[in-house]
This record gives C-alpha cells, sequence and structure tokens, in this order.
C-alpha cells in the first residue's frame, strides 16, 4: 500500500441483502490524504450506496472487494468504531431525533468517541466552550444547540448542523452525500466556507455531487464520473465542467 | 354480591387469611362485608387484562400467615385529621383495603396552607398482606406536591386507596413512584374530586411487578378545572404494569390532558385503559388522551384502550394511541456519530420517556430523571 493513502477501495461488489442484483460492481477508488475527490454521476448509479458502505449501515451486503481506511479494514468495523477511527458521513437527509437535545447529542458523541479511542472525557465546560466557538464560526445560532437535534431545522440549518458535528468532531474522513441538496446559493456558501475551513493535509474528503455548482466553491482535486455501479472516468477539476456541459448521457451505455 | 359460581381459589385463599389476622371487631366487620364481595371480578371489562385472582393465588401460596405490625400512614409529620375515618367508595378494591387495612393506616388530612416542599406520603408496610387508605382535602387556593413511593419490601398484595378532594382554586401535584417488585401484586386505586378552577396534576413512574394496577377514577365537581394526568412505565423481565383511568367531565370549560408511554422488554406487559366520560352537561370539555409505547422485544405484550364517551355536542376530545420500535435511520445516525449502539438505544428511549416529565415541578425533575436513568443503565 502507498503510504499517504487514507482511503483504498479495491473491486467492491455489492448488493442489498435478500437480494441477487448488485449495485457496486467492481469499483475502484482511492483517496490519497488531504485530497477533496468528487463523485459525481446520475440518479441511481450506486453514488449513496457507497456511502452508507463507507459508514457501515446494516442492510448491504459486502460480496467482493476490500476497503482499507489508513491501512485497517474498515468493513469489519461497527459503525461507532468507525466513527472514532475518523471517518464521518454527512448525511443526505440528516434524521431528525425528537427529544434529543444538539447539546446533549454531540457530546454524547464526542465522549464516546473520545472512550473508544482511549482518549479523556471533554469536561462539561470545555464542551460548551468548543460547541459555542465553532458554532460562531458556522454561523449557527446557539438557540439551535438547544433545540432537538434536526427536529424542526430548515434544510439548510440541518446542513450546517452536520458541518457543525464535523467541525467538532474533527474527523479524518469526511464524505459529504450530496451536501448541497435543498440549499438556497447562501446556504451552500456557508456550509462550502464550513467545509473549505476544515480541509488539511491531514484530512480527505469525498464529495458526493449531481451538480458541478457545489465544486465551484469546493474545489476538488480529483473528479470521477460514477455510472452502473462503477468509476467510469476520472479527472481533474475540468471533467466537472465537461459533465455540466455535456450531462451523463455519454456514460448511460455503460449501465446497459 | 357475587354468587357461589364466581368463588375462585383466589378468593378462597384471600378469604382464610383475612380471618386468621388478628382483627378488633371493626375491621372484622369489613373483612366479612368484604369476603362476601370478592375480588373484582376477572370478566369485567376493565379488569379482563389483569388477572388480580391470578396474581393473589399465586402470592398466597407462599403466604406464611405470621402476623406482623400493623400498616401506618404518615404524611411528612402533618397530623391527620381526629374525625372518624368515613369513605363513601364501596368497590371491591376498596372493600378489601378496608379489610386489611387497621386505623393506623386509614387517615384524613387536611392541608390548609401552601407547601413549596414536596409532602411525602408514606404507607409504612411490614406485613407481607398490607393495605392503606387515606383522604387528603386541599383547601380553597392551597398549591402543594405530594410524593409517594412504593417499595418492594416483600409485600405479596399491597393494596392503598387514595382520595384527593380539592377544593376551588386548589392545585395538587401528585407523584407516584412504583419500584419494582416482581413477587408483588399491588393495587393503587385513586379518587379524585376537582372543584371550580382547581387543578389536579398527577405523575406516576411504573417498573411494573407481578402485577402493577394504578387506577385513577377522577370527577370535575366544577367548571373550569383541570387536570394533567402524565406518567411511564419501564418494564423488564415479566414486569407487568397497569394504568387504567376513568375521567368524569360533567361541567362546563373543564381541560383533561393526559399522556403516558412506557417502554416493554424483555417479557413485560402492559396495559392502558383510558376513558373520559362527558355527559351532556359537560360541554366545552377539552380533553386530550395519548398513549405511546416503545415495544422492543418479541415477548412483550402492550394493551391498550382508549375509551370516549361523549353525550354533550359541543367538546374537543381526542385521544392517540400508538406502539412501535426505535427508529433504525436514527440509530444509524447516532452511531455513525460514535456512540455505541446501547447509548444510542439509551437515548432514544430517553427522550421518548422525556415528554411526559415536562409537566412535573422543578423540584421533582432530578429525582424522576435519575430513577429513569438508572433504569435505563440497568436494562440495556
Amino acid at each position: 500500500m502507498v503510504k499517504n493513502k487514507m482511503l483504498e477501495i479495491k473491486n467492491l461488489e455489492v448488493g442489498i441483502n435478500g437480494s441477487s442484483d448488485n449495485i457496486l460492481r467492481g469499483l475502484n477508488m482511492s483517496v490519497p490524504s488531504g485530497q477533496v475527490h468528487a463523485i459525481m454521476g446520475p440518479n441511481g448509479t450506486g453514488k449513496s450506496t457507497l456511502a452508507n458502505v463507507l459508514a457501515g449501515r446494516e442492510g448491504y451486503e459486502i460480496r467482493e472487494g476490500s476497503v482499507q481506511f489508513e491501512g485497517e479494514n474498515l468493513l469489519e468495523l461497527s459503525p461507532e468504531e468507525r466513527a472514532a477511527k475518523g471517518v464521518f458521513l454527512s448525511f443526505q437527509y440528516p434524521v431528525e431525533i425528537p427529544g434529543v437535545p444538539a447539546m446533549t447529542f454531540l457530546r454524547a458523541a464526542l465522549n464516546s468517541q473520545n472512550k473508544i479511542r482511549g482518549e479523556d472525557k471533554l469536561s462539561a465546560p470545555d464542551f460548551l466552550r468548543l460547541a459555542r466557538e465553532k458554532a460562531a464560526m458556522l454561523k449557527v445560532k446557539p438557540d439551535m444547540l438547544k433545540r432537538a437535534i434536526n427536529v424542526g431545522f430548515s434544510g439548510g440549518e440541518k446542513k450546517r448542523m452536520e458541518i457543525l458535528q464535523m467541525a467538532i468532531l474533527e474527523p479524518k474522513l469526511m464524505v459529504l452525500d450530496e451536501t448541497d441538496s435543498g440549499l438556497d446559493i447562501d446556504a451552500l456558501k456557508i456550509v462550502a466556507d464550513g467545509v473549505n475551513s476544515m480541509r488539511s493535509a491531514k484530512r480527505s474528503m469525498i464529495v458526493i455531487t449531481h451538480y458541478q455548482r457545489l465544486l465551484d466553491y469546493i474545489k476538488p482535486d480529483m473528479v470521477h464520473v460514477m455510472a452502473g455501479g462503477t468509476i467510469v472516468k476520472s479527472g481533474g477539476p475540468e471533467l466537472a465542467h465537461e459533465l455540466e456541459k455535456n450531462g451523463y448521457e455519454q456514460f448511460t451505455p455503460a449501465v446497459a | 354480591m357475587t354468587g357461589i359460581a364466581h368463588i375462585s381459589a383466589a378468593d378462597t385463599k384471600l378469604a382464610e387469611v383475612l380471618l386468621s389476622l388478628d382483627v378488633d371487631k371493626v375491621q372484622r366487620q369489613r373483612v366479612v362485608e368484604f369476603i362476601d364481595v370478592g375480588l373484582p371480578s376477572p370478566h369485567a371489562e376493565n379488569w379482563r387484562w389483569s388477572d388480580l385472582h391470578r396474581a393473589v393465588d399465586k402470592g398466597l401460596d407462599d403466604f406464611p400467615a405470621t402476623a406482623g405490625q400493623k400498616t401506618s400512614v404518615e404524611l411528612s409529620g402533618i397530623s391527620p385529621d381526629k374525625t372518624t375515618f368515613n369513605s363513601s367508595h364501596t368497590d371491591p378494591i376498596t372493600m378489601l383495603a378496608g379489610a386489611l387495612a387497621a386505623d393506623t393506616a386509614r387517615r384524613s388530612y387536611s392541608i390548609e396552607q401552601n407547601h413549596s416542599e414536596p409532602l411525602v406520603l408514606q404507607a409504612i408496610k411490614q406485613n407481607q398482606l398490607c393495605a392503606s387508605h387515606v383522604q387528603i382535602k386541599i383547601k380553597s387556593g392551597c398549591q402543594v406536591i405530594i410524593l409517594e413511593e412504593i417499595a418492594d419490601s416483600g409485600q405479596i398484595l399491597a393494596v392503598d386507596v387514595r382520595e384527593f378532594v380539592l377544593d376551588p382554586g386548589a392545585h395538587l401535584h401528585r407523584i407516584l413512584i412504583c419500584n419494582k417488585g416482581l413477587k408483588q401484586t399491588r393495587v393503587q386505586q385513586s379518587f379524585v374530586k376537582v372543584a371550580e378552577n382547581g387543578h389536579y396534576s398527577q405523575f406516576i413512574l411504573d417498573f411494573g411487578a407481578e402485577l402493577s394496577r394504578i387506577e385513577t377514577h377522577l370527577s370535575y365537581g366544577g367548571e373550569n378545572a383541570k387536570a394533567t394526568l402524565s406518567g411511564a412505565y419501564l418494564l423488564t423481565d415479566t414486569a407487568r404494569a397497569d394504568v387504567t383511568s376513568v375521567i368524569h367531565h360533567p361541567h362546563l370549560d373543564c381541560i383533561t390532558r393526559q399522556l403516558h408511554k412506557g417502554i416493554v422488554l424483555d417479557h413485560g406487559q402492559a396495559v392502558f385503559q383510558g376513558k373520559f366520560h362527558v355527559p351532556a352537561s359537560g360541554q366545552q370539555t377539552d380533553a386530550k388522551m395519548g398513549h405511546h409505547t416503545l415495544l422492543l422485544s418479541d415477548h412483550g405484550r402492550v394493551r391498550a384502550k382508549p375509551e370516549l364517551e361523549i353525550y354533550a355536542d359541543d367538546v374537543l376530545c381526542a385521544h392517540g394511541n400508538t406502539t412501535g420500535t426505535l427508529d433504525e435511520d436514527a440509530l444509524f445516525y447516532m452511531r455513525q456519530r460514535g456512540l455505541c449502539e446501547a447509548d444510542a438505544r439509551a437515548l432514544l428511549m430517553r427522550a421518548f420517556v422525556a415528554q411526559t416529565l415536562e409537566d412535573l415541578p422543578q423540584v421533582m425533575q432530578e429525582q424522576v430523571g435519575d430513577k429513569i436513568d438508572t433504569w435505563l443503565e440497568q436494562a440495556l
């Protein structure tokens, strides 16, 4: 394995439990530390499946291939172990959890990750300071931290809450699943600024999107086109512009 | 009076035990009167899901019939009324309490001033078979919190009858905590009368027993009165809990808010029976009933029966009843952020019952919250 490869996916074949059809079909991809890779593609090509498989969601069957994260087999870890290792999935539709205040949830998450990693708990005042500082940076109103997480939040607020969680949990690999969906231009810019502020040589990102627009704000190092459950073309940022101009049609015959 | 055909094994055993008790003449008379009536029929509509006969029969098998100390009642050092104890209720449970309770466990109290600290109502039970009957009258305009906790101190059968009478504008906040007692059969029956502009708030936390029946009969005695009935049952092992209530709305403009939530694990069994009765005189009644359960075991069971009996034509009455499981999407979301599965489940379960605590007085929030947290830690 090349030393700076943070994520290495090899020949990944994945289906849903109970169905013989594969959604991901021999997918190969590697993301070096510090790079931002965009995955673009039409609906139903397995982009969200890939995100869910990386995060460890139940219900998927890994039929072939491997996923190495910092040289470790990611697929044999539980979702919480993956989170503690530094894998963060920003959900396309963040889940509303009635009765659980955002602050309580964030603190429980951070403490739980620290515990899995064998690190010390953050004291309540220290956590409060950290949460307030990051919230101010992302223009998240303090009032939102007291409300039940994502309950009654607007689309923009939900995505900002995802970014806030990222800022507090400081993951190594961020998987952003259609973070731009449901956002207006202003919200998109705030979210993109938040994501960009987290770019570092030690952190990698996979940005899943339909549209090139998000990539104007979050500049990728590589763009991959996904169709039929695999990556059909990879290239530099210019590939996103080409897709915007010509659409995905040129790749769809590969599905058939 | 029940016919011969309805006498069960439990009735017979109970009669034998009651007759063997060393009691005074007056209590002996109450014993005889109860034996004549017997336990509530298992065929009665509101008892068919909680088999009191089976529970009593099972409990009495182990009964060593030793005489012990009499049960006594205390209410935070307040002196009981000196008047002769008198109750107008003649149902089998009240009669059973009368048969089992000596004068030390039959008390009346009058609350004539505000109390900022909760008053603790305690039935000190030293027998395996015991009962108490307490009447509390809250004078006009007084505000009081009454806390009662039922512990498992080895009782086979505990029967408690409570009568609360709220004068105009009085506000009683009643909190009843029933700890887990897998060998215990307990019946708590409350009769509540709320006069005009009065407010009765009740919160019941029940961890279940061999049989734990908490029954509330509330009737408004005047206009603009309000009742808030909430509670949670949390059941593991073979614990059973039964929340039964009947609320009468015979007066104008009365408001009832009822919300019970429960979590059932293992072989737990829950019963919820809630009835709103609105006669033609109860116009402008505004009553809402909710009962929601997380049924988290294939062996658990929840039976629910909301009933609305309405004869008035200008009322707002509603009920909602759900049984479900934890949201898988929420569980995955929480685990993706690093919470282990047990912690994620505990947080979701805690959040589920949290809504029932909203109406609790501030001084009680922590105590009740801690009880729930301890249960969650042990259950998961």
